[in-house]
């Protein structure tokens, strides 16, 4: 992915190290939950990913966490830890991107 | 039957017995020579016919030509001159232009913000506010150019000034000075109450607003958003929906009517002038309701997720909007 494919917003380049960081953690916490089956975890985390990642010029997070949201609807694990693999596949690019920048 | 016309009658028969006679093999000779003569008047007249219409559509087509050359040209007169040139110019003579149709002895105060680079909408925004003893102007424009900001902002305060010039000369009471009405514009700071338990979320919100001049505040919905909610009467408040510890927006809203409701200045102040309410949510629109209420108007409800410069537009035009 190119690095112009994250319009990252001047005004929170600064806050960008700090999201990253709690989005790592958050992919983290998904992963623990994937392996408790804990779909309520799963639901607040995603939700959370849902608001945040397009503002901050990701949307693709916000993509992730949409899908991830449906899958606690249709308690389909399998397919919530794929996304979860995505994220952070999603979350070195990003990173790879913002430093190459 | 008159006898001269009886002679003229059978005159005319006689002369063409003649000549019909006598002279029959001249009429298809006649007749090739008339066409002879006619076709070429024909051709002429057809020929000068079309140069006629194709000189007019060339001088229609000049005169647009030119106008489209003219807006070209007024067009390439921005792009040509540099942002802090157009400013300049406005500064000079536009802005005094405006200004001198309003109430003497007032107080200017306006801005253009620069486009932020990295979102992709390049879009200049110009604040304007004129504050005098008899009345206020204010308002927000945006657009590709400081000029294009600047001419939105020209239209709006040229319909206030009309408004408040139709509201001087109907007014009775008008003693000297203006009344007011219609033509006020919010005179403070737009202040924003950003409830958001997501700490990103309301870092990029905030970010937003300030960027557009306003004071915001930041609450997670659990430092007593109520309080802030009643007592420093925002004009703005964007309200997540779902907040930490199953807190619903709804919740924080009856909590601060019931606060409200405890004090008679307050509930004068908020039934005069509610806070709007914007709220921001996953959720759609049909599943976010206020409860019924005085205090808080429901203006909008944002549906996440925003993209940042969707965010910026929506709040630009909230402010326009309430005549910031």
């Amino acid at each position: 992915m190119r690095q112009h494919e994250y319009p990252i917003p001047d005004l929170l380049l600064e806050s960008i190290p700090g999201y990253l960081e709690r989005k790592d953690q958050d992919a983290l916490d998904l992963e623990s939950a994937v392996q408790r089956n804990d779909f309520s975890t799963i639901q607040t985390i995603s939700h959370k990913l849902i608001g945040s990642g397009a503002s901050y010029g990701f949307a693709n997070i916000s993509e992730l966490g949409n899908l991830l949201q449906k899958t606690c609807a249709s308690k389909d694990i399998q397919e919530a830890s794929t996304l979860v693999q995505s994220l952070r596949q999603e979350l070195i690019q990003i990173r790879k991107s913002v430093l190459s920048h | 039957m008159k006898i001269y016309e009886k002679i003229l009658g059978i005159t005319f028969v006689l002369v063409s017995l003649f000549l019909g006679t006598s002279f029959g093999f001249l009429i298809p000779l006649a007749f090739i020579a008339m066409m002879l003569v006619a076709f070429p008047v024909l051709i002429y007249a057809l020929l000068f016919t079309r140069r006629k219409d194709h000189h007019t559509s060339q001088q229609t087509a000049k005169v647009l030509y030119l106008g489209t050359r003219f807006h070209q040209l007024h067009r390439s007169l921005d792009d040509f001159e540099s942002p802090e040139d157009q400013i300049a110019r406005i500064t000079v003579t536009e802005l005094n232009e405006i200004t001198d149709l309003m109430p003497a002895d007032g107080t200017l105060t306006q801005r253009f913000i620069p486009p932020d680079a990295s979102l992709h909408d390049d879009h200049w925004i110009y604040r304007y506010h004129y504050k005098s003893f008899a009345a206020e102007f204010s308002a927000v424009g945006t657009g590709a150019t400081p000029v294009e900001a600047f001419t939105v902002v020209k239209e709006n305060l040229h319909q206030q000034i009309h408004r408040w010039h139709a509201t001087r000369a109907s007014d009775s009471s008008f003693i000297g000075q203006p009344t007011l009405s219609g033509a006020t514009e919010k005179p403070h700071t737009p202040t924003v109450l950003i409830v958001e338990d997501d700490a990103d979320v309301a870092t990029a919100t905030a970010s937003i607003f300030n960027r557009l001049g306003c004071q915001t505040m930041i609450s997670d919905g659990l430092d007593g958003v109520s309080q802030k909610m009643s007592f420093q009467h925002v004009d703005f408040i964007v309200l997540d929906w779902m907040l930490a510890k199953n807190i619903h927006g709804d919740q924080l809203v009856k909590s601060s009517i019931e606060m409200i409701d405890g004090f008679n200045d307050l509930k004068s102040r908020f039934s005069r002038d509610p806070s709007k309410v914007i709220t921001y949510s996953t959720l759609d629109r049909s599943k976010v309701r206020l409860p019924e209420n005085q205090y808080f108007d429901h203006w909008d409800h944002w549906q996440k997720p925003l993209r940042y410069n969707d965010l910026s537009n929506k709040a630009s035009e909230l402010l326009v909007a309430n005549g910031f």
